[in-house]
């Protein structure tokens, strides 16, 4: 199948001294039919990709492809993509069927009035038609400007951080809204947060972008599992780093030598290694802790604990100083397997272990 | 105390309201009652003649009749500052339009060149006019320079010269209240229309001009009152042959010294226009309070 959106080196500067590179030639293909994220930190050019996908500004450099179709030098109104703003911009002197009809009228479709009504009623807000804008509620602007962006079936649809002014559990219903929304109208997605829950648990895929580049692209789990840059692995989730060299066995294993005490049996180094150091890391839940202490593993004195509720952290200094820490469940009443300031021994399996190369 | 800082807060305003309004209005007010002096000002005794004088005249045999004499004038006045508000709308929406596109260090001084012309006196720029559109004048020399024409092409001394010169001196007065609202339209608006596929046209159609009406509703008001009183232009440029609202209420204080006349005209075309502009108003707020932003 043909893939929604390509896009191939592409380069947004802003004018300035010196000029603002938000995005720095990034490659992407986004699939037809897919709900796609793009994750990153405040600045990372997230929006500025949409923007540049929507058409309200001009690549520096690079090409954009619409299911096959150049379309980096079509104006916003010629591009079948439509987006929903982050702050709804929904039009004031318009009412809410009229908002949800615009683009249907522009496009001069017959019936606007009747598909815009129905497209209310999908998102619920069928008695809301003669309202204004200023007369609903953040969660239902939120809601129209979906069905304004929705109406005139595009064949992609953007949407820039839409949830971010609702509250959490209007953020979560929308969530799920959303995700409906997708599978009955088939229309691919490329949804924009700095949100990495919102992210994993919506997503196809997602892209991680960080200063104006994109790290990795994967499926939700193989992010969180498989890291590929160090930076993925910190924005998302929480892990445990060392800087470690890699002595082969075999070429299927290898051990990590932190420092004389500490070493990680982990996978084999990853083709793409340069020799040297390198950083493993893991995630903070699939270390096991223990009281007391035991030879051949990872022992320390546990210098915090913090209870979050269906599970507790433990941080434990490692006898060389430098500090760990671990995440396991609360099973029974939530009582801590120790106390600070007490021993504990903390074991990480080896399939648990990541090598991170960048 | 809160109370009395209320009523010291507003104290100013009271008192340029009651100098600089009341006061004068309510002079005006009582001298269309009174009855002319022999040469000008007015004597003390009651008199409704300044209003019959308006819709009535006496002929030569002491009758009364219907006379529309000044009614012609009435609406060749409305008519003309229509047509002026009319121009200055099509120049000032463009220029106004123009102006908040700019960065935002170059609006500044746009706006500054727009206020330029208020800088000398209107007698000399409406002056100004005369040398620019009489026969012998700048256009005519370069018409007939060029051989476009062979006669000069009568300009001055008509109501186009007029409506001319009032859309010139209060064209500015328009571009302004447009700019205000030009430059607070959100400009995301702009791209959403553009996102929903309509154009630069269609988006200035349906989102532009609807959000910027009330700036244009302000401008064309602020256009129309004094167009429609307006004297310098209508005399110098339409040769005070055809009389417009404005001139006659001057020469009613001037050459004809019947202040009363002047006076009761003055409280007429006030009353004419606050009529239209509640009427307007009243209407405006049916329609849904205007635009809410
Ligand atoms: N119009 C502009 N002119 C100059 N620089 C800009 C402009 N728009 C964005 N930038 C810069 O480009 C970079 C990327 O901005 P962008 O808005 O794409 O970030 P973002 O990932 O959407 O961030 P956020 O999560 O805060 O919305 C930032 O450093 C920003 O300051
Ligand atoms: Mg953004």
């Amino acid at each position: 199948m043909q893939d929604a959106i390509t896009i191939n080196g592409l380069t947004k500067s802003y004018p300035g001294t010196p000029p603002v590179r938000a995005l720095k030639g990034s490659d992407l293909s986004i699939r037809d039919n897919e709900f796609f994220t793009l994750l990153g930190p405040s600045g990372c050019g997230k929006t500025t990709l949409l923007r540049l996908i929507a058409g309200f500004e001009v690549p520096t450099d690079g090409t954009l492809k619409l299911f096959g179709e150049n379309i980096s030098k079509l104006p916003p109104e010629k591009r079948p993509v439509n987006t929903v703003f982050q702050h709804y911009s929904l039009f004031p002197h318009m009412n809410v069927l009229e908002n949800v009809a615009y683009g249907l009228l522009r496009q001069g479709k017959p019936d606007a009035r009747r598909t815009a009504q129905e497209m209310l009623d999908l998102v619920h807000l069928g008695e809301f038609a003669k309202r204004r804008p200023s007369q609903l509620s953040g969660g239902q602007q939120q809601r129209v400007a979906l069905a304004r962006a929705l109406a005139p079936h595009p064949r992609v649809l953007l949407l820039d951080e839409p949830l971010s002014a609702l509250d959490l559990k209007l953020r979560q219903s929308m969530r799920a809204e959303l995700k409906r929304l997708q599978r009955e109208t088939g229309i691919t997605f490329v949804f924009v947060t700095h949100d990495q829950e919102e992210a994993l648990s919506m997503s196809d895929r997602i892209a991680v972008m960080s200063r104006g580049e994109i790290q990795q692209v994967a499926r939700p789990a193989e992010i969180y599992e498989y890291p590929a840059t160090r930076f993925v692995a910190e924005f998302i989730g929480d892990a445990n780093f060392f800087e470690a060299t890699p002595r082969m066995n075999g070429d299927s294993a290898a051990t990590y030598h932190v420092s004389d005490s500490i070493r990680f049996a982990g996978p084999a180094l990853p083709a793409n290694a340069k020799g040297g150091k390198v950083t493993v890391m893991f995630r903070l839940e699939k270390a096991r802790i223990a009281p007391g202490r035991a030879d051949g593993s990872l022992g320390g004195t546990i210098s915090d604990i913090e209870y979050l509720g269906s599970q507790t952290e433990y941080r434990v200094t490692l006898d060389d100083g430098m500090s760990v820490a671990v995440r396991s469940e609360n099973h029974q009443d939530g009582t801590a397997i120790a106390e600070v300031g007490s021993q504990a021994t903390v074991e990480v399996d080896p399939e648990a272990i990541r090598v991170l190369v960048a | 105390m809160e109370r009395l800082r209320h009523y010291t807060g507003v104290l100013p305003a009271t008192f340029m309201i009651v100098v600089f309004m009341l006061a004068p209005l309510t002079i005006i007010f009582v001298y269309s009652f009174l009855t002319p002096g022999d040469y000008g000002g007015v004597k003390f005794e009651f008199s409704t003649e300044a209003y019959t004088q308006l819709l009535f005249q006496k002929n030569l045999f002491d009758e009364v009749e219907f006379d529309t004499s000044y009614l012609t004038i009435a609406f060749r006045s409305i008519w003309v500052a229509t047509v002026a508000v009319v121009g200055s709308l099509a120049l000032g929406f463009p220029a106004a339009y123009y102006i908040a596109q700019q960065p935002e260090s170059r609006r500044n001084t746009l706006l500054l060149l727009i206020t330029i012309p208020f800088w000398t006196n209107l007698l000399i720029r409406t002056y100004c006019w005369i040398l620019v559109l009489r026969d012998t004048g700048l256009i005519n020399n370069l018409l007939i320079g060029l051989g476009v024409t062979d006669e000069p092409i009568k300009m001055l001394y008509t109501e186009g010269a007029i409506a001319l010169g009032l859309v010139y001196t209060y064209v500015p007065f328009m571009v302004l209240p447009i700019y205000a609202a030009l430059e607070r339209l959100d400009k995301r608006l702009i791209e959403a229309s553009r996102d929903l596929y309509a154009n630069r046209w269609t988006t200035l159609r349906h989102v532009t001009l609807p959000l910027a009406s009330p700036g244009i509703v302000a401008g064309s008001i602020l256009v129309f009152i004094p167009a429609l009183g307006a004297f310098i232009a209508p005399d110098l440029l339409g040769g005070g042959k055809k009389l417009m609202l404005g001139s006659l209420v001057q020469l009613q204080f001037s050459a004809a010294r019947d202040w009363p006349f002047g006076s009761a005209l003055t409280m007429v075309i006030m009353s004419a226009v606050l009529i239209c502009l509640l009427l307007f108003a009243v209407n405006q707020r049916r329609n849904e309070g205007g635009f809410q932003h």
